[in-house]
This record gives structure tokens, sequence and C-alpha cells, in this order.
């Protein structure tokens, strides 16, 4: 059953990547390093970065991002990536995923900060965790391919004891 | 089941290393022959050159039918290595994607996994119809085992010194390995392996004259280290990559540890980064181990006379107390070694320097001019910490207060909480700083009694990417990089450091025509837009074909907000302002216009480190 709402992402990436970021959210987000993330406003609205490489940044934003990138007019690509979802969970179901994943070496997973993501992998399927706050609260953000959010959906509630805690999507 | 002798544990064999530890199985292969056997999960295999420059090919198949083959091209891909390393990344995979082996030591370091393993083809097409392949040698050991024969069988083919050259083309040449070299693997699955001891005679792959593999199979449960196994020169003994005093602790806070001059070292530490890290250098304070410099005690007599002749520097103008930055020196002007040299007294320095050949080399020197001198190795009696950045000395005068007066380049002998420690004002990252020398076994209690006090700071442990950064920005020299022992202190951007003064001293009659004309002279460049350049990049005059240099090192640099680069250029082109191009890619696809400026891109008068 899927009692969860699929988040949409904004990607950007190319040769000035790291030009427009800071020109969007100024010479903090250079201080990230890859799988860190920060939060700010663009236009006024929330804003969640995350620097995945050197040029390349995801970007939770619920305005019209590529517009914004667009007027900068640099040498990059941004777009919403069809083929990737992500859903949004409570920051205390974090133990629970992370006791079912496994990342490879160096990335760890145990006691995830705020405001970090790693790559690992629940049982098969390949998924993005990332941990930092929505508003006043702390949530888990979890990137996957669409086609693998409702097996995922399921793996997680089954091993969770279908608890509260895992089944409380956040929209 | 095998196809080959089982040879007793209690043979003995004194062609071989000694056991590593408990041993479960033992094979000898024939030399020109190959044998197929099993290992179960967590057992280690250890494949033994016995008399070296011998190839030996090895396969391994996963699964519960023995159906997921070792697969290289998977492993290149998944490693981003050509081949696997000890350390990280260093798994082999099948073509499931699965790790079937790990390797956990490695004591050559040459291996192939581009060709496949010799084949009856490679012989008939060389006039050898009949010769017998490795693959065959396959075909035939694995068939008990029901796997299906192939022509040619993709392998790892470890001691098979291949190489790819400038125009594509695959060579290779006699094995690098000596007697007695290994790989020691650790299977992450049961297993069915086959290795060879290739046949090959026509050709230098195994030195003309195959020569046999010695297998032996480790029980399960043992744990051994991660080690790669070099030799600083030909007459040096192996030397296997070791953890520092504060290593243990280190690896407490990452998992992202690197192989450096023999030392596991971090690259950056787990959820930190290396902007993190480069950022608390910059405007707080940064820890990091930089144990993996060589240190040797220079005492007699004659020990001032020996760097006075050895090192660039003039010493004679060295109080007890203080120490100089200098390189030494070959006939011909070339740099053997940066490195520290600190007074003690006219009978007693110490060098700090990069190589463990430095210290054969004063030796030799000494010998030379029969001077009387000891030259030590204490590199295992002292390992180091740096501390850097702008808190550095208010942390550190909480812990000792006589810092507060130490000047750049001074060092003091004291105590932090009992410990004993030298101090000295030095570093490699253009910030003030200190570097602090320890004995081993003082080491984890130093690394966490200055992590506490510079925790309130905002200090942060710093890894290599972060230090390559800093040094990058700071003009500061690597081996390998900016220099080797062809590049004179001219040409790499330490002309400053030679005495020319000096009544004598190695390499000074070359240097004075040197000094005169250099070939190339280092400069900083500043790059437009964000590419970063690397390390053997051309640099081309503006607009022309010809190239009037080339790049040395080349980095992003957060505080400048620009690509910068090191780099050596013809002295035409060395002009603070003259713009240039650097060719990236292939030097031809994209130019990017660059400025020459000083070498150090950051604070290049040295205000901060003499703060």
């Amino acid at each position: 059953m899927n009692d969860f709402t699929v988040l949409q992402p904004w990607d950007m990436a190319g040769a000035d990547g790291l030009v427009a970021a800071r020109a969007l959210f100024g010479e903090s987000v250079d201080r990230l390093a890859p799988f860190q993330s920060m939060e700010t406003t663009l236009e006024g609205l929330p804003c969640a970065v995350l620097r995945l490489c050197d040029r390349n940044f995801r970007v939770t934003y619920p305005g019209p991002f590529d517009q914004r990138v667009a007027a900068l007019n640099l040498n990059l690509w941004v777009k919403r990536l069809d083929w990737l979802g992500a859903i949004a969970l409570p920051a205390e179901s974090l133990p629970a995923i992370a006791a079912q994943a496994t990342v490879r070496a160096p990335h760890r997973l145990s006691s995830l900060p705020l405001h970090r993501a790693v790559p690992a992998q629940v049982v098969q399927i390949a998924v993005l965790i990332w941990h930092h706050p929505l508003g006043d609260r702390s949530i888990v953000e979890l990137h996957l391919a669409r086609p693998q959010i409702e097996a995922f959906w399921s793996l997680i509630q089954a091993s969770n004891g279908s608890s509260v805690s895992l089944t409380t999507a956040l929209t | 089941m095998t196809t080959a002798l089982k040879i007793s544990t209690t043979a003995p064999f004194t062609d071989t290393p000694p056991p590593l530890g408990e041993v479960v199985a033992e094979y000898r292969i024939a030399a020109g022959d190959a044998i197929a056997y099993r290992v179960t999960a967590g057992q280690y295999i250890q494949i033994i050159d016995v008399e070296g420059s011998q190839c030996s090919d090895f396969l391994a198949f996963g699964g519960d039918r023995h159906h997921d083959p070792l697969d290289a091209t998977v492993t290149r891909t998944l490693t981003g290595l050509a081949v696997p390393q000890a350390g990280l990344p260093s798994k082999v995979f099948a073509q499931s994607m699965q790790p079937l082996v790990e390797v956990v030591q490695d004591t050559c370091g040459c291996h192939d996994s581009f060709l496949l393993a010799c084949t009856a083809r490679y012989y008939e097409d060389a006039g050898y119809p009949g010769h017998p392949s490795c693959s065959d040698n396959f075909n035939r050991v694995l068939a008990p085992y029901g796997i299906a024969p192939r022509p040619g069988w993709p392998a790892l083919n470890f001691f098979y010194n291949t190489s790819v050259d400038g125009h594509g083309a695959i060579g290779f040449e006699e094995p690098l390995s000596r007697p007695g070299d290994y790989v020691l693997l650790l299977a992450h699955q049961d297993l069915l392996c086959a290795s060879s001891a290739c046949p090959d005679d026509i050709d230098p792959a195994n030195g003309w004259h195959p020569t046999p593999i010695h297998v032996r199979i480790y029980a399960a449960g043992q744990s051994f280290a991660r080690a790669i196994g070099r030799r600083a020169a030909a007459d040096f003994p192996l030397r296997m990559t070791q953890d520092s005093a504060f290593t243990p602790s280190i690896r407490q806070l990452t998992d992202d540890l690197g192989e450096y001059n023999g030392f596991w070292v971090p690259r950056s530490f787990a959820y930190q980064g290396d902007q993190a890290e480069y950022w608390a250098l910059r405007q707080r304070a940064a820890l990091m181990d930089l144990s993996a410099l060589r240190k040797f005690e220079v005492r007699g007599k004659d020990a001032f006379a020996l760097l006075q002749y050895a090192f660039s520097r003039n010493l004679a103008k060295l109080a007890p107390g203080q120490a100089a930055y200098g390189c030494l020196l070959n006939p011909h002007g070339g740099i053997v070694d940066d490195g520290i040299v600190f007074c003690f007294g006219p009978t007693h320095y110490r060098y700090v320097g990069n190589g463990d050949t430095d210290g054969d080399w004063l030796q030799k020197v000494a010998q030379e001019q029969g001077w009387s001198v000891t030259v030590e190795a204490v590199s295992d009696r002292l390992h180091n910490l740096a501390l850097q950045g702008p808190l550095s000395r208010d942390m550190l005068k909480t812990l000792v207060p006589e810092v507060a007066e130490l000047g750049y380049f001074n060092f003091i002998e004291t105590q932090i909480h009992g410990i004993p420690v030298l101090i000295s004002r030095t570093g490699y990252t253009g910030e003030l700083g200190y570097e602090l020398f320890v004995h081993p076994q003082d080491g984890a209690a130093l690394w966490e009694i200055l992590l506490a006090a510079g925790e309130p700071l905002g200090m942060l442990p710093l890894g290599m990417k972060a230090l390559d950064r800093a040094r990058i920005e700071a003009g500061l020299l690597a081996q390998s990089y900016e220099f080797d022992d062809l590049t004179s202190p001219y040409q790499a951007g330490i002309g400053w450091a030679v005495a020319m003064k000096k009544p004598d001293f190695m390499g000074k009659a070359a240097l004075e025509a040197i000094r005169r004309q250099p070939p190339r002279v280092a400069v900083g460049l500043v790059l437009e837009g964000p590419e970063v350049a690397a390390h053997g990049q051309p640099v081309f005059a503006a607009g022309e074909r010809w190239r009037v240099g080339q790049i040395t090192s080349a980095t992003f640099s957060p505080v400048l907000k620009a690509s910068i680069a090191m780099a050596q250029v013809v002295p035409d082109y060395a002009e603070p302002g003259t713009m240039v191009e650097v060719g990236l890619l292939d030097g031809l696809k994209r130019r990017v216009q660059a400025t020459v400026g000083p070498l150090a891109a950051f604070d290049p008068t040295k205000s901060r480190v003499r703060a």
C-alpha cells in the first residue's frame, strides 16, 4: 500500500556547477565536502543543498529552481531526474534503516550527523540516505530509483514490524 | 579435489619466506604447470614467487556452482585501479560484482589485469605450435570441477609486468618480483581457485626461465595487517606499510586511509570532509600525522662538516635549538631530498626528510670525505604530529607556556603532561604552526591530549587531501611533483635555500652554472575559470603552439576562490604578470589562460608562518 509521497529534488551539474552554487547559495556552499549539505533560502523559499561531487549538487526546493539557474547563464544542466524519487521520514527512523543498510568504505553510517548523506544499500536496493533539517525538525531523506521505492517501502516496514515511526512519511 | 599434489604442512620449504600464520594447506606448482584448489570464506591465499621474475595467473569462481568467475574488467571499474592494491580499494570482483578476494598484502606491486592468461594461440603465432599455456593448463585442472574450457582465460596475472605506452600499445617486460615476493589474498566467499606457474619461456614474461610458484592457504580467523611492500632502493630491504603511533586513534575517526611513503595516513575524516579540515587549518587549527617523514641522527666530531657539505643551507648560522629548511644535493646539483636540519650542537644534528635512503647517502658522503660521523635512522623512535593554524599557538601554549616565545624555525625539548616531546615551529601548510616529535609509545596519549585541547577552539584532525591543497597554496614542494634528483633547487623554486657563499658543498660547481641560466624556474599560476589543472599538463606561450613549461601541482584554492597551480617554465616566461595558457585534457582540446605569479599564491610573503 502506498502511503507516502514521492518528492522530486532538483539536480544540477556541469563545468560551472560550483560557480552556480556559489552564486545561488553563497560562499558557504564551497565549504561543503561531497555528501555534506546546508540549509538556506532562495528567493524567500526554503532550500536544502546537498553536494554530491565537486561540481554536482542536489537541491530540495519548492520553487522553479531551473529558472533561477537559467538566469545565471552558466555552463551546466539543471533538471528533475524523472527516474529518481525521494521520500522523507522522521529522523527517528534512521537507526532502523541504518541497521538494515550497508555502506562501502570509506563511508560510514553509524550516528550519521545532520547535514550528511551516505550512499548505501538496503538489501539489494541502492539508496542515498540524507540526514538534514526540515524546518524545525530533522528528517532522513531517502533518494532511490523510482521503480524501487515501493519495494523499499515495503522492506523497511516489514523489518520494522510495521511500526508507526517508519510509516509516518513527511510530506 | 585438486589436481596438484598437496604438500604436507610439515614438509620444510627452505626457499620460501616463513609462513605468516597458521597454514592449512600448501601447494608447490611446478614450473609451467597449474593447479586448482578450494578455499573457504575467511581463509587467506598466499601466492609466492619462489625464485623471482615468475608470473602466476589467478582465477577464482564464486557461487555454489562455481558459476561466478573473477572479472578483471568489473574489478578495474569498481576499484578505479589497474590492479587492486592492499588498502582501499583492494577487492577483486566477480562478474556479479560481488567481492571474491581482497588483496591484503603485496610485496611486488606490479601485476596485470588486462591480458589473458597465456594461450596456445600466442605461442602458435610466435612459431611454437603445441607449446604449453596457462589457459590450457587451467582448462585441464578445472575440468574435474565441471568448468567448461576456454581458449583463453581472462585472469588476474600476478607478477606479470605489463604496461600501456603513450600510443596505446601494450607491452610486457621481465617481472619486477624478487625471490620470495608474494601477494596475500583474503577469500570473501567459498571459492574454487586456480593458480599457474606460467610456462612462457619464449620472451621476458618469466625472465625466459619459468620457475615454480608456491601457494599457502592460511586458516580463517587470523588477522594480517594490510600492507604494501616497497623497496627504497635496490639494495634496501622490503618495507611493509605500517601504522604510526597515531594511526589506531585516527582509525577511530575515519576509514579513508591511504598508503603514503610507507605509512597508512588519513585522506580525510568521516563526516568532516576535506573542505572543513582545510578551513579549520586556515581559520583555527588542525592536527595531522606526518610520521611518514624520515628522521636521522647525525652525530660525531664531523657532523657539522658533513651537513654543511651535503645540505644546501649554511649551517654555520644555526645555533642549538634552531632549524633550517633546505635540501640534500647530488654532484650535478639535483635535489636528493628536501628536509629540515635541527641543530642540537656542533656534534649533533637531526635531519628530517622524506626518504629512507637519505641516511645512506649522508653516510656515503661522510665515508668519501673521511669524516668521523655516525648517521642513525631513528624514524621508528620518533613519530610526529603537526599542529597548524592561526590558533595553534594559543592552543599549544595552554599545554606548553614557553611555546609563546618560540621563534620561527626554533625548537624546544619539553614535556606535555609528562610526555617528552620536541616541539619545532615548522610546518608544511603556510600557516603558523608547530611539529611535535614523540616516541611512539606516547603517541596515542599525545594525540588525545592535543585533540582535547583543540576542541574548544574548533580544531579538527586533517587528512592528506586538505594538506595537499594547503601546501600548493603555500608553494611548498612535494617530492616527485616539484623535484627529483634531476631537478635543481633553482628550478624547483628553492634557490633561496642554496648558500652559494659556502666555500664548498656538494654540487656547487654545477649549481653555479645552473643558477645563471636555469632551464626552467618555478612559478605560481592563477588560471581563469574553475577547472583544475593536473601534474604534467603543458604550459604554452599565449597563442603559440610551443610549450614553455609544465604543471607540477594544481588545486582549487578555497581561500583565493581560484584555480591555482605550481609550474616550472622557461625563464623568459617567469616574469610576474606574464600571460600563458595551460593545456587541459590532452593539452590541445582546451586551453585556459593563466597569469604568472609567485610560487606561493597564498601569503607569498610568509607573514602567517612568521606571525
